[in-house]
């Protein structure tokens, strides 16, 4: 609970930080504002671990191979990262980087979702006896 | 957290950008251009820095 407050005291006192900076030096307010995003990140990413663990316990609950959850968590990891960086380009005015950085994020998750797509099909094919 | 670093930055904004203020109006505009791309280069090498462990961090926690 404790973190949610500091993440929004900082969040709000980076804001106003940037405010002044802009005028003066906007690299500086831009470059204050990614680091101030990572740092928030990091702060709260710590606290997924514990939960990434239970999610693992479900997963040989379901007595499931793990290399068919792996793809899941990986295209979960890429649609957070090209979230992130599309938000920093586009708070750099780069619309078109941010747009680029979605697309290269789709067709890699689609490339992540690949050997799950395989499998299901092998499964059908199997079942299907083709 | 790491708030005193970005406290640092915003310092070496202020400063900077004082700095170059200062060196534009005694007519220095090349040392006032260098002086910024240069306070520009030291933050981005922090930033850079951080922004690798979070990506360590991403991939520890996804067990890439």
């Amino acid at each position: 609970m404790e973190l949610a407050f500091q993440v929004a005291a900082a969040a709000i006192i980076g804001s106003i930080l940037c405010t002044v900076l802009r005028r003066g030096a906007p690299g500086y307010a831009y470059l204050t504002s990614i680091l101030l995003s990572v740092a928030l990140i990091m702060a709260c990413a710590r606290l997924l671990s514990p939960v990434f663990t239970f999610l693992r316990s479900l997963q040989t609950l379901t007595g499931l191979a793990g290399a068919l959850f792996t793809p899941v968590y990986k295209i979960i990891a890429i649609g957070a990262l090209t979230q992130l960086a599309g938000g920093f380009c586009q708070d750099a005015g780069e619309q078109a980087l941010a747009r680029i950085v979605e697309l290269c994020g789709m067709v890699l998750a689609l490339y992540a979702a690949l050997p799950l797509a395989e499998t299901a099909l092998e499964l059908l094919q199997t079942m299907t006896g083709g | 957290m790491e708030i005193d670093l970005i406290f640092k930055i915003a310092a070496v904004g202020i400063i900077v950008s004082i700095l170059n203020q200062v060196l534009v109006r005694s007519g220095r505009e090349e040392q006032a251009t260098m002086t910024t791309l240069a306070g520009l280069v030291v933050v981005l090498m922090i930033v850079v820095q951080r922004i690798a462990a979070l990506f360590d961090l991403v991939k520890s926690l996804f067990n890439f």
